[in-house]
């Protein structure tokens, strides 16, 4: 009974949040437009509906708060009220209240004993106020009220009709399921004495698409849309406004965009500690504003789209800008760099330092933003869930934050690695290089320093250490390393610190499903969770944080940060740097494609091609893969010769893949895109670049995908005929 | 007078019993992966049908005799909807036990075995020491606890 009460509870206190939030957004619409009916209406419902429980449940001061403000609403409908900026702050007053009491009742199970006669008072004293008003406005119309009304609260009653709330712990625990299902269907499909029946092979090729079907369709009920986090925020940005005496409008874009549930949590304390920080550095005071001809509502715009298999959300605003001087001037204040050092830095170097730890540019920290704990926690949050973030500011004009982040938390490209017979996988966020040292360079390379390994790579000497030193009590030094032949050594990176990994075999790169780690074994540092890697090899995910930290490396590698990561490195110097992928055509012409694009580069072996019409496909990670020759855009290139292995460039998304085949690798560059020269490019070139007296074609890659889509045409076409 | 049932099982020849209503299922155990650097309470993961459960050695927890020539088998047991294996010699039968049966745990057990049970049972055969799952798993999370602040206090 108590049981069944308490789930009640909670049902009921995760229902009125929502609707709460949704009346929030209302009331903030309704301070725009205060004539709007339907606004009026969704406060009403959400009221309405939280009242009704509210009483069902014996929550007294909830439903006492509900049916005073219940009532003001019912008048505002009837017309005999009219709602102006008092009364939507005492409506707003009074849910934040309720919001508050209803936490209080999910935590410890009472509505606490919250203040409400303040709100009872200003509603009642509503109620009088609008009584002598009423009298003087009586000529009101009230027609269109009783229109309205009830058409718009059936619309809305059908929407909830077809949604149900899930247990998320049922969908987690159906994902796992289908899993193994697919395990099992594997197992099955790769038994060659069940193909020779003809029953069995049949049913065994609908059990084989049912089952990817099923797959897809329970992932995609983990996805959310980015909307159940934004819906907060207008009314975050109102209350903002309010304490600091700015005016501030919010717009977004791309609500619709679905991530999954789990990075939908990860991202929310980041972006609400990036949209305050917008609200309280960024805009400024509404005088400024007007001293400098801009509008005085300043204006944060919120971005989320898809792109190349990531989320990319971005926070814009059109506020003051960052000063780098202040920057540069902290900094040193801060002991971070010296002046000499910042000398060397691009401006977007400097921004940067924004992100570093101990950073906080406002001089005086407010209730807000900034105590110094900010940027640098949003960084290190942001990037334990493999996303990057990016800063970019304009004197003046405003800043903007884009922030990457994958589709998925559950799903984790890594890299798979053994030592001394146990599997382990290494998140491939973490990791910059492999190396392979063969036995006659291991004593140039590996020095011992002190007891202790050091690793020397491109100019710098990294901490070396054996993961089998790490996973048994053995010890382990250099002259065991001598007897062993060749050393696979695989660098990581840990927020700022590079190290170095001996593994005694590095397998593959695999998309891996993240499993929690039991309850007995989470405080184990080094590890963050477990995957099935093939068949039923249990492996054990790396926690590379953990395990720098566990090693006890030093904190103090300022010189290597964001020297060595590409993608960092691209950002870090200015936006306008890309990474280039250039290759050989057959005429022997540089061409390049951006990195950025690229998702992997295979070597694949031409026999597993399949031709279908005229087009080449390959089965490639359970997808099917157009694959398309340069010669498909350039007339005047011969295709590549058909040798038994070629070198494929793999663009994902989320709706369509392809490879280009390309003849000789040649280099990855990182260019200026000022550099670029747009002038006479032929069709399916982008740009033209010159780079050591040679000239590189940039290629129009949206020349692919749209031949991808022709190809869709065509096939559609053919099915209609 | 009650009576319940008690899956029991035999660790280097001593009778040790569950309550069925602990238990989901008893298996072969599967292929064990070790986890390097965890204690030696925990012999490993095993996957049982996608999800990865840890496998207790009651063995070496009671300090028992480390070898074993029998088959291992794996009892899964259900403790607050955590799933744990638990590695046993061998599998003996489901009994049904009256509570009057029930007997403090004598105080001649070593305590490296009674510290883990919740009671003792006579039987016409012997005794039966039913084990506690809750006092198991209290015993390893502090163990592991204690052990990885160690570690932590060696490292720094």
């Amino acid at each position: 009974m108590n049981e069944d009460f308490k789930e009640l509870l909670e049902d009921f206190v995760t229902e009125s949040l929502e609707l709460l939030s949704e009346a929030n957004n209302a009331l903030i619409e309704l301070e725009k437009s205060p004539h709007d009916k339907k606004q009026i209406d969704c406060v009403f419902r959400g009221v309405h509906s939280i009242k009704g429980a509210a009483a069902l449940m014996g929550l007294s001061k909830i439903e006492e708060l509900s049916h005073l403000w219940e009532e003001l609403l019912n008048k505002i409908r009837e017309g005999s009220l009219h709602i102006n900026e008092n009364l939507t702050d005492t409506f707003l007053m009074a849910a934040d209240i309720l919001e508050k009491i209803l936490l209080n009742l999910k935590k410890t199970g009472d509505e606490g004993n919250y203040d409400i006669s303040e709100v009872l008072e200003l509603f009642k004293n509503s109620f009088n106020s609008e009584k002598i008003k009423s009298e003087t406005r009586e000529s009101v119309p009230q027609k269109i009220t009783l229109q309205n009304n009830s058409p718009s609260s059936t619309a809305s009653m059908e929407i909830i009709d077809s949604h149900i709330k899930v247990d998320i712990n049922t969908l987690d625990k159906i994902m796992n399921l289908i899993s193994e299902l697919a395990l099992t269907r594997n197992q099955l499909i790769t038994r060659d004495d069940l193909k020779e029946n003809l029953y069995v092979s049949k049913s065994l090729k609908n059990l084989n698409t049912l089952t990817s079907d099923l797959q897809q369709m329970v992932m995609k009920t983990r996805m959310q849309p980015i909307s159940t986090l934004w819906n907060r925020y207008p009314k975050m940005i109102r209350d903002l406004s309010k304490n600091l005496g700015k005016k501030i409008s919010i717009k977004m874009e791309g609500q619709e965009t679905e991530l999954d549930r789990s990075l939908i949590e990860a991202i929310k304390d980041p972006l609400v500690h990036l949209i305050r920080n917008a609200a309280d550095h960024a805009i400024e005071m509404p005088e400024e504003r007007t001293a400098n001809s801009k509008q005085i509502e300043g204006e944060i715009i919120l971005r989320a789209y898809h792109k190349s298999g990531k989320v990319n959300i971005e926070i814009q605003d059109d506020g003051k800008g960052i000063s780098l001087e202040s920057v540069k001037k902290k900094a040193i204040d801060k002991n971070l760099y010296t002046s000499e050092e910042l000398e060397k830095l691009s401006d977007k170097e400097i921004l940067d330092i924004i992100f570093m730890p101990g950073f906080s540019t406002k001089d005086q920290a407010t209730t807000i933003s900034g105590r110094g704990v900010g940027m640098d926690v949003v960084k290190t949050n942001i990037q334990a869930i493999g996303g990057t973030i990016e800063l970019n500011s304009i004197m003046g004009k405003g800043a903007c934050v884009k922030i990457k982040v994958p589709l998925t938390l559950s799903i984790l490209p890594a890299l798979i690695v053994k030592s001394a017979d146990n599997t382990f996988a290494i998140p491939q966020t973490h990791l910059v290089e492999l190396i392979h040292i063969k036995e006659d360079k291991i004593n140039t390379i590996i020095e011992e320093v002190n007891g202790s390994l050091v690793l020397r790579s491109r100019g710098k000497l990294l901490p070396l250490i054996s993961l089998q030193q790490i996973t048994s009590t053995k010890n382990f030094d250099k002259t065991e390393l001598v007897e062993d032949q060749d050393l696979k050594v695989v660098v990581l990176q840990s927020d700022e610190k590079l190290f170095a990994l001996i593994v005694d075999e590095i397998s593959d790169t695999l998309e891996i499903v993240v499993k929690p780690l039991d309850r007995l074994l989470q405080h184990i540092p080094i590890y963050s969770g477990v995957t099935i890697v093939g068949q039923d090899t249990v492996g054990l995910i790396v926690d590379v944080g953990g395990l720098a930290k566990s090693l006890n490396l030093s904190k103090n590698q300022k010189d290597i940060s964001c020297k060595v990561n590409d993608e960092d490195y691209v950002n870090s110097k200015n936006n306008n740097f890309v990474g280039l992928v250039t290759f050989l055509n057959s005429n022997n012409n540089l061409m390049a494609l951006p990195i950025e694009d690229i998702s992997r580069i295979e070597k694949i072996n031409t026999s597993i091609f399949q031709k279908i019409g005229n087009k080449a496909y390959i089965h490639y990670n359970e997808k099917i893969l157009p694959v398309f020759n340069l010669s498909d855009i350039f007339d005047e290139l011969k295709p590549t010769a058909a040798e038994d292995s070629i070198t494929l460039l793999i663009y994902e998304d989320v709706d369509f893949s392809f490879g280009i085949v390309v003849d000789k690798l040649s280099d990855i560059l990182t260019v200026n895109q000022d550099s670029y020269i747009k002038d006479e490019c032929r069709l399916g070139v982008d740009a033209k670049l010159v780079i050591n007296n040679k000239i590189i074609e940039v290629i129009d890659l949206s020349k692919f995908k749209q031949l991808v889509n022709n190809n869709n045409n065509t096939a559609h076409n053919r099915v209609a005929l | 007078m009650n009576s319940f049932k008690i899956s029991s099982f035999y660790i280097d020849n001593y009778l040790f019993g569950l309550n069925v209503g602990h238990i989901q299922e008893i298996i072969k155990s599967p292929k064990i992966t070790p986890i390097p650097s965890s204690s030696d309470y925990i012999c490993g993961l095993i996957n049982l049908r996608g999800q990865i459960l840890s496998c207790i050695d009651l063995r070496s927890m009671m300090a028992l005799d480390n070898y074993s020539e029998s088959k291992s088998m794996s009892v899964i047991v259900d403790s607050e909807d955590v799933l744990i294996s638990v590695l046993v010699d061998d599998v003996s039968e489901i009994l049904e036990i009256n509570d009057y049966d029930y007997e403090q745990t004598p105080d001649n057990i070593s305590n490296n075995i009674s510290r883990f049970l919740h009671g003792v049972y006579q039987l016409n055969s012997g005794i039966l020491l039913e084990l506690d799952i809750n006092k198991i798993l209290k015993f390893i999370e502090n163990y592991e606890i204690k052990n990885s602040f160690n570690n932590n206090m060696r490292g720094a």
